[in-house]
């Protein structure tokens, strides 16, 4: 076909849809306007529900699977997500290499961000030769496999225990103690469920911004707190505000604050019945003992506690060394959901 | 096994080129210009080329979808890939003047994602049976995803309230600028 006929017959086609395309102007008189507002209203309540119906439903199918034994990635990625006693190094790990018919170790294929193995310094590439003392450089055909029996061990971690590990990079072993967390969002993510063969669902989160993403709800729907809960209000602001700002202390604060360690807040959050208070012009230097490296470390380290933990601070103020005591604001109870299996 | 170990301790540390997320934003802009500028066009045209394409396309296509041939190491240059973006934000992280709540947030449910793909690649890695395609698609959700926290670690800025957070505590409602 002729090039500039096919141009010729887009342009035509193109000129003839335009009208069809443009938008129809809504002229609604307060009273359609009234109406076409609550129509939003009540569909976006009905995408709420559709949001909290695809949980509930994943969260059935990851219960019955656990249920008859046939556990899928999907489902331990779900019981991590949804059960709060259930927590993670923060790593994904693969067999080791095959050396003299002995498989060496567990290597570190990925290192969670904002994870306690990032914390302890883990990367990628290193090589898990023992955890908690067991070792982990066993026969080729040993029963359990080293893989095994750490991911079983590890698979049964609360929040806060402590895994010391043996690791070796660059040739060289090191003893490394990380600390499992939770790694919370605020608010439950968008996931798809894909199936690969048998027993090979995942769970697939979306990444912000993907089409299909389910909306959450408008302010107004989601009770006086917004979407994200107490401890959202406390770092990132009631209503999805930048919320707590914080800088890293260069030379010339350095000098202002008289102090060289920890980050300045630009903008303290908004008081919280029983957390610390904070001001604008603080400088925290440690929380719960550990020394603040970053602004994002402090707020990922935030982010690792759980809700109603204890919350101290070394704070220096106006020139004041001072000690904030406090604790994480709790969730408010939901409505309706006390009891709720699974 | 060992090769892929090998490999990822010997990736050498990724070093963006100077001026890259200068230049990144220089090209964002231009395509924004560029899709805005099409955008006019966007309405009709899509018309116009559906009709064109089901008058056109059935001749051309093949009787049968033919899946695209994974190459076998596409595994490996995915977690390859994984580890400099881990390196880029280890970095970008200890680096970051400023950072505030809402970055914070938004990182912190990426991370979160994260941390569900881990879980689940390590139990790919040690089923014998599992499907390959499942750990590339893991890869490359946990490829897609670090990506957004460098991106959002690159160059975080202050930001001026203008929510009920300043009108809750009027006299900090200032700019913050460094």
């Amino acid at each position: 076909m002729n090039k500039y006929a096919v141009i010729a017959g887009l342009l035509l086609a193109a000129s003839l849809a335009q009208p069809a395309l443009a938008k129809p102007k809504v002229e609604a008189d307060p009273g359609q306007q009234q109406a076409l507002r609550e129509q939003l209203r009540q569909a976006e309540l009905n995408m709420r529900e559709a949001r909290e119906q695809l949980i509930k439903s994943a969260r059935d199918l990851a219960r019955v699977q656990a249920q008859l034994g046939e556990e899928t990635p999907f489902s331990r990625a779900f019981g991590l997500m949804v059960d709060p006693q259930r927590a993670a190094l923060g790593v994904s790990v693969a067999p080791g290499p095959l050396e003299k018919g002995r498989q060496r170790g567990v290597l570190v294929t990925g290192v969670t961000p904002g994870s306690g193995a990032e914390k302890a310094g883990i990367q990628s590439g290193d090589l898990i030769l023992a955890a908690n003392g067991s070792s982990l450089e066993l026969a080729e055909d040993a029963r359990p496999s080293p893989g095994l029996s750490l991911r079983r061990s590890l698979r049964e971690l609360e929040p806060g225990a402590s895994v010391a590990l043996v690791i070796e990079r660059d040739g060289k072993r090191q003893n490394l103690s990380v600390i499992a967390q939770r790694q919370e969002g605020l608010g439950s993510p968008d996931f798809d469920i894909e199936r690969f063969g048998r027993r090979g669902d995942l769970l697939l989160p979306r990444a912000p911004g993907e089409p299909f993403t389910l909306p959450l709800p408008p302010p107004g729907l989601m009770g006086p707190l917004g979407p994200i809960g107490p401890m959202g209000q406390l770092i990132a602001g009631p209503f999805g505000g930048p919320g707590f700002q914080l800088a890293k202390l260069d030379e010339d604060l350095a000098a202002y604050f008289k102090t060289r360690e920890g980050v300045l807040v630009v903008k303290a959050p908004p008081p919280m019945e029983g957390a610390p208070v904070l001001k604008s012009g603080d400088v925290i230097a440690s929380i719960n003992g550990q020394p603040v490296r970053s602004p994002v470390d402090l707020l990922d380290r935030l982010f690792a506690l759980e809700p109603g933990a204890a919350l101290s601070l070394q704070v220096i103020r106006q020139g004041a060394a001072i000690n904030l005591q406090g604790s994480l604001p709790e969730p408010p109870p939901r409505p309706g959901r006390r009891g709720e299996p699974g | 096994m060992k090769d892929l170990s090998r490999s990822l301790q010997e990736l050498p540390a990724f070093v963006p080129p100077g001026g890259g997320w200068q230049s990144l934003a220089l090209r964002l802009d231009a395509r924004q210009r560029q899709r805005r500028h099409r955008r006019q066009w966007a309405g009709g045209c899509a018309l116009a080329a559906s009709v064109l394409l089901a008058v056109v396309l059935p001749r051309w296509a093949p009787s049968e979808a033919v899946p695209a041939a994974t190459p076998p190491d596409a595994v490996v240059a995915l977690m390859q890939q994984s580890q400099a973006l881990e390196q880029r934000l280890s970095r970008l992280k200890a680096d970051a003047g400023v950072w505030n709540g809402a970055l914070a947030r938004s990182a912190a449910g990426l991370q979160r994602d994260v941390a569900l793909l881990d879980v689940q690649l390590s139990d790919v890695a040690f089923n014998p049976d599992a499907d390959r395609r499942a750990a590339e698609a893991l890869w490359q959700r946990r490829v897609s995803l670090l990506k957004q926290l460098v991106a959002s670690h690159a160059a975080p800025t202050l930001v001026q309230s203008t929510t009920p957070t300043a009108v809750l505590d009027e006299d900090e409602a200032e700019v913050l600028e460094l």
